[in-house]
């Protein structure tokens, strides 16, 4: 187990390298995920809950940027192109488990009050760790991003396809569920 | 916006552990990226191709700009006065009954602005372009080192550049074959700034609206037609209000396009010293690759086919348009079997599979019509729009329920906007359908309506 310090958007990959792989070079494509991966590891970990899902859905994902790279016009920064398809390859996990289980599959999915990690639990953060979890996707992510990963909202507006605005309401309503789980008011 | 953080919350959230991956998740990974890139890789023989066939595959970028260029070239009216006066609708529709007899068109690409200088690190650009009717093309950089150049008739991409970032003069040559006729499916235009500046001269083409204001470029007289835009949401900052197009009033050719935010300008991309029709110098077209330089592989995937062979290569019958604007003729059949790629903002799309791509062509127009097996095994996530613009652009297209031919009662998605090409797309129970090019609204929805499968 690891802290997860996320590069973010704001440390982006050498160009030449990007340039590389946008070319169909698989290694410099690995090194493209290497540099990104910590920070998509902990929002796939934590939107899907499952070390086994979470590794299901960056696989898809990566596999998705590999194909979809030559076609990446670097509108916006490379970074935030994979955040966004990893965020998508994650909502459509939760969509799926959601459609396929008559019963929940996962007692973590969809559970009121949200799970914690067994780690987070040892290590004294289980109230947070619950508290993320019971926000709804889209707020989880909003404050992953931004508060925990350092994007400013234009990113994090790419990654999640909507306006700054809905950003910002959706970071407010987070922070005031997790505020309280930290021990401070809302 | 700016951006507050709390960052106790966020100095809290980054103390949550994530787990390291499972042992075997590097290893699995490098198979998949191993298999991906092994389909791509192998040459795939062509099959026979039709004589008519090796007219398609244009830049559809570089030839929505001869597409202006061409329909006022060829005017015998001259700038007369009621050229001069000419409504919007009549320089669109001048626009779009040219090109017939162009052969040959060159000049040079001049690109500016703020996204070019947020996307790549530059804030201008040119190059030097040569296009045939057959759809071969040639680019080559004036300010930086870029050669790249399409051969339609074989549908093989030959590329040579160096490395920006590294600062080296080391040169990356690529080979790239079984190329898609036309979006979208990729296909040659990956340049951002042929793709933009093709979409952009295709929207004016297909734009309602556009007011045309009399007025000079360069000193010469011009006409400018407005259109207004959306402002994407997410990205105001490198969004305009308005596009506009300048057209040379003496020689009819698309000389400037702009957008611009408040009346600023953001992005600007000129075309000049245009030559239509100069006889080709041997080897013009051609790219050769020094000695010695590694030369990277791939293989789209894409292989030109008959009509009559389609059914052959993906197991169903391709849909035919039974309508097309005159002058348009079917150029190219290209059938993609297996999975071929991916479409969709940010690759959202299940594997394109089993994909019909059929392009139409008028001289440098053209329209190209996919089909793609909607359902993919092992995907369930809903098809969005194969063309989506995506990258922090989204898209809201017009909703339209198709009354006749083989998608008839089916919802169409239509999307004519300045930053993409103007397309149509639908899902049947098993196809995904999308028609995309040169045509209006109003064309499209015809064009849809006219589909009919033929065995």
């Amino acid at each position: 187990m690891e802290i997860a310090t996320a590069p973010g958007p704001a440390a982006d990959i050498r160009p030449a390298v990007l340039e590389r792989a946008r070319r169909g070079d698989q290694e410099a494509f690995a090194a493209v995920i290497r540099h990104y991966d910590p920070g998509l590891r902990a929002l796939a970990y934590r939107l899907l809950g499952d070390r086994d899902r979470m590794d299901d859905a960056l696989q898809e994902a990566y596999l998705k940027a590999f194909r979809a790279l030559p076609r990446f016009q670097r509108r916006a920064k490379v970074g935030t192109w994979l955040y966004r398809i990893v965020y998508n390859t994650c909502l459509d996990e939760l969509r799926k488990a959601r459609r396929a289980a008559v019963e929940p599959l996962d007692e973590n999915l969809d559970q009121p009050g949200g799970w914690a990690d067994p780690a987070d639990v040892a290590a004294g953060h289980g109230d947070l760790s619950r508290a993320l979890a019971a926000l709804p996707e889209q707020e989880r992510a909003a404050v992953l991003l931004v508060d925990a990963q350092g994007f400013d909202y234009r990113d994090a507006a790419q990654v999640l396809g909507v306006p700054e605005g809905t950003v910002a309401s959706r970071l407010n309503r987070a922070r005031a569920s997790l505020r309280v789980a930290l021990g401070g008011t809302a | 916006m700016k951006t507050v953080r709390d960052d106790r919350l966020g100095a809290a959230l980054r103390q949550l552990e994530a787990p390291e991956h499972r042992p075997s998740f590097h290893a699995e990974l490098e198979r998949l990226l191993a298999a991906e890139a092994a389909e791509r890789r192998p040459v795939r023989k062509p099959n026979t191709t039709r004589r008519w066939a090796l007219r398609a595959a244009a830049v559809a970028a570089m030839a929505a700009v001869a597409v202006v260029t061409i329909d006022l070239v060829r005017s015998t009216e001259g700038p007369g006065p009621s050229v001069q006066t000419a409504s919007a609708a009549e320089i669109q529709a001048r626009m779009r009954t040219a090109l017939a007899d162009l052969e040959t068109l060159s000049g040079e690409l001049f690109a500016r602005g703020r996204s070019y200088e947020n996307a790549y690190g530059w804030d201008s650009r040119r190059w030097s372009f040569l296009l045939t009717d057959r759809g071969d093309f040639r680019l080559t950089g004036l300010s930086h080192e870029e050669n790249l150049s399409y051969n339609a008739r074989r549908g093989v991409q030959r590329t040579l550049n160096t490395s920006e970032s590294l600062g080296t003069d080391d040169l990356f040559a690529m080979v790239r074959r079984g190329i898609a006729p036309g979006p979208p499916d990729s296909y040659p235009a990956e340049s951002i700034l042929m793709k933009d500046f093709g979409a952009l001269v295709r929207a004016f083409l297909a734009a309602d609206g556009a007011t045309v204001v009399e007025t000079e470029y360069e000193g010469r007289p011009a006409w400018r037609l407005d259109v207004p835009a959306q402002v994407n949401k997410i990205v105001p900052e490198f969004s305009g209000d308005e596009f506009s197009l300048w057209v040379d009033q003496e020689t009819g050719l698309p000389v400037k396009v702009v957008e611009r935010k408040d009346g600023r300008t953001l992005d600007e991309l000129r075309v000049e010293d245009l030559t239509v029709d100069e006889a080709l110098e041997p080897g013009a077209l051609a790219l050769r690759f020094p000695p010695g330089v590694e030369v990277s592989r791939s293989n789209d995937g894409f292989r030109r086919t008959s009509l009559a062979g389609v059914q052959g290569v993906v197991g169903y019958a391709p849909m035919l348009p039974g309508w097309l604007p005159e002058g348009f003729e079917l150029a190219e059949v290209a059938a993609g079997p297996g999975q071929v790629g991916v479409t969709g903002a940010e690759a959202g799309n299940p594997p394109s599979t089993d994909v019909v791509s059929l392009s139409f062509r008028r001289g440098f127009d053209q329209i190209v019509v996919t089909t793609r097996l909607r359902n993919v095994p092992g995907y369930s996530q809903e098809w969005a729009d194969p063309l989506a613009t995506g990258e922090g652009i989204v898209d809201r297209p017009e909703q339209v329920v198709l009354s006749r031919g083989a998608l008839s009662g089916v919802e169409a998605n239509v999307l004519v906007v300045p930053r993409n090409i103007p397309h149509l797309w639908a899902l049947t129970d098993d196809l995904v359908v999308t028609v995309a090019g040169d045509l209006s609204r109003e064309e499209l929805i015809r064009v849809a309506e006219s589909l009919e499968r033929r065995s």
